[in-house]
């Protein structure tokens, strides 16, 4: 019997059956290597099995307050979920790096992306805003749905779904499926955005006009991308098709759903204005 | 009686208080040696917590360590996932957060410590392993209990299991 065996192991745990076990009674009888080995591992299961952590009160009193307070009702939003007209300037190429890749793990997930610098802040204020929200609010889906989305990739049942906005409007995130079965998600945010920068940092990509605007595009494999550059907002569409094909679906989008104006008030018109300017 | 959230208790399932109180250490211990510090395995506690509060109506009695290192592994592999998605720096949003640094006197006695390098070794394993090897060796789960967990056959828990150990063995030798 050779070291790699994982009957070794097995024997240890008492997980082998008779005749399995009665085999390596008979190589360990004869080989006082492999005896040596197996008390080697015999401590090394035992060294982990008596190491428990225990934690401090300190970090317990951490745990259980950070516990407490997510089980607090939420209270409403003081503000409507979207009111765009309170929105505010947000930083630029970072707030739109990080919509890549809080898109593209809704949609189902982007490599390459470790190269986006300093998003760590901009993500954790998405989801501290996601948070807040009202659970089953309009427009609004809670916190859990949402890391659910993102852990098990597009599932959303609906033609449009906005998934989530933060108490004044700054960010909204909204997730379409057209009839031929192209996803899209679409994060719209307020502030211009560099999409020059965009390019060289991520190293990809090529920027296109699209009836005086400016569109950053590129193919990450089964997903792609495309950042545009309003007046004084950003979107950044991802989604499973080509960027041409995506901007078709959201130009038609209003047409396709009559009934978005009543879901998302004017935030449909914001989405959709850019794509409307060259027709 | 009812307990506080107005639920009647069941024999055999105990109450999320109860858990709290009782197996905290427990999943803390498994997170612990899945994540490798004391910040995530916080993280993952935590998450872990407000899971098994929502989850418990679904308990059914049996192995309660089983279903909650499950739960904790759960959190935690989904974290990691998440940050692989996601590439992250986290910005603490509890002051609290910014002061821990460095565990406090306390804190590290209340560490039964590894090896460091042992505990580097473990976390260095790959996520499969390390899985296999903290759930076995940590939480105490069968291989059956494993297998469920982890979505495998008994036979690549087993495989695991020893591969894992002797990666270890390797480093303690």
């Amino acid at each position: 019997m050779k070291i790699d065996d994982d009957r070794l192991s097995a024997y240890l745990d008492d997980e082998l059956g008779s005749d399995e076990r009665a085999a390596v009674d008979t190589a360990l009888a004869t080989d006082p290597a492999l005896r040596s080995i197996l008390a080697e591992l015999a401590d090394l299961k035992e060294l982990l099995g008596r190491s428990p952590i225990v934690p401090s009160a300190a970090a317990t009193d951490r745990i259980m307050a950070v516990v407490e307070r997510a089980e607090e009702p939420k209270k409403p939003s003081a503000s409507p979920v979207v009111d765009l007209a309170t929105r505010r300037r947000v930083p630029t190429f970072a707030a739109v790096a990080a919509s890549i890749v809080i898109i593209a793990s809704v949609v189902g997930g982007v490599g390459g992306t470790a190269s986006i610098p300093a998003i760590g802040d901009l993500v954790a204020r998405h989801e501290a805003a996601a948070s807040v929200l009202e659970s089953g609010a309009e427009m609004a889906i809670d916190d859990d749905a949402m890391h659910e989305i993102m852990d098990t990739g597009p599932a959303m049942p609906t033609s449009l779904d906005l998934t989530y906005a933060d108490r004044d409007g700054t960010l909204v995130h909204a997730v379409f499926e057209s009839s031929d079965g192209t996803l899209l998600s679409v994060f719209r945010q307020d502030g211009d955005t560099d999409l020059d920068g965009i390019g060289d940092k991520m190293g990809t990509g090529e920027i296109v006009d699209m009836g005086g605007h400016e569109m950053w595009a590129t193919d990450m494999g089964e997903t792609h991308v495309a950042v545009i550059d309003g007046d004084g907002f950003t979107w950044t569409i991802v989604g499973d098709a080509e960027a041409d094909h995506m901007m078709a679906i959201m130009t038609d989008l209003p047409a396709r759903s009559p009934t978005i104006g009543d879901r998302i008030g004017d935030v449909a018109d914001v989405i959709t204005r850019p794509f409307r300017l060259g027709s | 009686m009812a307990d506080e959230a107005g639920r009647t208790p069941v024999p055999g399932v105990p109450t999320w208080e109860e858990i709290a109180r009782d197996h905290l250490g427990f999943m803390y211990s498994v997170a612990y040696r899945l994540a490798g510090n004391q910040s995530d395995a916080e993280d993952v506690v935590q998450e872990a917590l407000l899971r098994v509060k929502r989850g418990l109506e679904s308990y059914t009695p049996g192995s309660l360590h089983g279903w909650l290192a499950r739960i904790v592994t759960n959190v935690f592999l989904d974290e990691t996932r998440r940050r692989k998605r996601r590439p992250q720096t986290h910005l603490p949003d509890d002051p609290d957060r910014v002061l821990i640094g460095a565990p406090a006197a306390d804190e590290a006695l209340a560490m039964e410590s590894l090896p460091d390098h042992l505990q580097a070794a473990i976390v260095a394993l790959p996520e499969e392993f390390r899985t296999a090897v903290v759930l076995c060796d940590v939480a105490g789960l069968s291989y059956a209990e494993i297998a469920e967990q982890s979505g495998v056959p008994v036979g690549t828990v087993r495989s695991r299991v020893h591969r894992g150990r002797l990666r270890l063995r390797d480093v303690l030798s």
